[in-house]
């Protein structure tokens, strides 16, 4: 369909965002047009109405006077009608009959609106049935309801198609952009995928390389390229996650958390001695849970990365693992409280001088959630971090 | 308790008396509400009507006769009533009471 709403989370944000501003401003627009409209009409509708109570008290005068004249042979059958309800009254306003319940306050006026109903008073003369006054009561609500039924019909039709055409000129306004974005989007998926197989050829022969009898000066050369294509391959794993595997359906099967922790921190070991970074760890063994690997290596993988990234030099990262829950801790840069308030912030850096994108903790806070895993982070600046994944 | 009653059935057969004796001799039932109707149709509410009723009955004229001429030129003209007005009051009250027009209305 023309309106459907694009895939994309910013696109359609924007288009929503333009529709709620463009449709907000129309429709207030729109009521107050139609409140203006709606009062100069409403006297109309009134003045029209009367006539026909006017026609209708005519006739009833007309049936007074036939009732008069035959009340000698028969009883008077006051007349009655669904619609109003009426009364008559003697010169001295005493009651002589009437079809409605309420009481009813004479007025000099031609009409009162006295609780939810108008009364409209005719002076009559000669006095049939002893009627110097006759009074018809109608609901208020009868006179403007079939009104307001229209006015509301109408513009909810207006409204209607505002919604309908305000999705459709979002959605022109918006095009060049969206289409900039899909091209991006795709151009970074394009990219990512790219970087797979030299990726893997560098990391492989890597480890080739290690195993092989090198000297000390091509060992610690071999060393700096592995830590640049670790750290690659942690932006690509965020990135293709990012980008195409997070829109895959969940594989969660029941795994071996002890072990893959270890498994994780051996894959960060080369990169924690870059920075002359130990790991102490306090392992339970045969912790399980029930993920999706790929996720829960995402997670793993950020948490160490950013630990190692934001400690000192010469420092610890402290991981414990229990049956319930998972613990990292690092001495270093830590985090303010404000800074904190904005950590599952998607591109938000604290440390413009560290690499990365900033979509760790974006990466991590989607996957908890998933999960039903909650996450606790303490952090003081200048003194390090700790978070606690509990499940 | 039983004098009571007693008491009050006379006081209400007196009090009928004065409109039943001194009325129903010459009128009839269609009298009576052909009269009430004029009557209403002229003056409208119990007081006027009322008021109007005795006038006439004190002082009747052909001018304030609500009937037309060819009906008192039928029925002869009523002699000035011989009832003081206490008692006329009263004959009046009864006859509002059992023929104003309200008692015909359904």
């Amino acid at each position: 369909m023309w309106f459907k709403l694009p895939k994309n989370k910013s696109i359609r944000k924007t288009i929503l965002n333009v529709v709620a501003v463009y449709l907000t401003t129309t429709i207030l627009l729109l009521l107050t047009i139609t409140i203006y409209y709606t009062q100069n009409q409403k006297n109309q509708i009134f003045h029209i109405y009367q006539k026909q109570i006017d026609l209708q008290a005519d006739f009833l005068v007309e049936q007074f006077e036939l009732l008069h004249d035959n009340i000698l042979k028969e009883d008077a059958f006051y007349p009655r009608f669904n619609n109003i309800q009426s009364g008559i009254y003697d010169l001295d306003k005493q009651l002589i009959f009437k079809t409605f319940t309420q009481k009813v306050k004479f007025s000099h006026n031609k009409y009162i609106l006295q609780d939810k109903f108008y009364y409209f008073f005719y002076k009559l003369e000669p006095y049939y049935l002893g009627a110097a006054y006759l009074v018809i009561q109608v609901p208020k609500s009868m006179i403007f309801n079939q009104y307001y039924t229209k006015i509301i019909l109408i513009v909810l039709l207006i409204i209607l198609l505002l919604v309908l055409t305000s999705f459709f000129i979002a959605k022109i306004l918006i095009k060049p952009l969206s289409d900039n974005l899909i091209e991006l989007d795709k151009f970074i998926k394009d990219t990512t995928h790219e970087l797979n197989t030299p990726l893997s050829t560098i990391l492989t022969n890597i480890e080739m390389l290690e195993s092989s009898d090198l000297d000390q000066s091509y060992r610690t050369k071999i060393n700096r390229v592995k830590l640049g294509a670790i750290s690659i391959s942690k932006i690509y794993e965020d990135l293709s996650f990012l980008l195409l595997y997070n829109k895959q359906k969940s594989n969660s099967i029941k795994l071996d958390l002890s072990s893959i922790v270890y498994d994780r921190i051996e894959y960060f070991t080369t990169l924690a001695s870059s920075k002359n970074i130990t790991f102490d760890t306090d392992i339970e063994d045969n912790v399980s849970i029930t993920m999706d690997k790929v996720k829960l290596e995402r997670v793993l993988d950020n948490l160490l990365s950013n630990s190692i990234k934001y400690s000192e030099l010469n420092s610890i990262v402290y991981i414990k693992l229990t049956q319930t829950y998972f613990m990292i801790e690092d001495y270093g840069s830590g985090m303010t409280a404000d800074e904190l308030k904005d950590i599952f912030t998607r591109y938000k850096r604290f440390h413009k001088n560290i690499g990365g994108f900033g979509i760790g903790y974006s990466i991590i806070a989607s996957i908890l959630q998933e999960y039903n895993i909650s996450i606790d982070i303490q952090s003081q600046k200048n003194v390090g971090t700790k978070v606690y994944l509990k499940w | 308790m039983v004098k009571i009653w007693i008491l009050l059935i006379v006081y209400i057969g007196a009090y009928a008396n004065v409109f039943e004796t001194n009325c129903s001799k010459c009128h009839t039932q269609y009298e009576y509400k052909l009269f009430m109707s004029k009557y209403t149709l002229k003056y409208s509410s119990k007081n006027k009507i009322k008021q109007a009723i005795f006038d006439f009955l004190k002082a009747p004229t052909s001018h304030q006769s609500i009937m037309p001429y060819e009906f008192i030129k039928h029925s002869g003209f009523k002699n000035k009533t011989i009832l003081d007005d206490k008692n006329l009051h009263k004959a009046i009250d009864i006859y509002y009471d059992k023929y104003n027009l309200k008692n015909f209305i359904r």
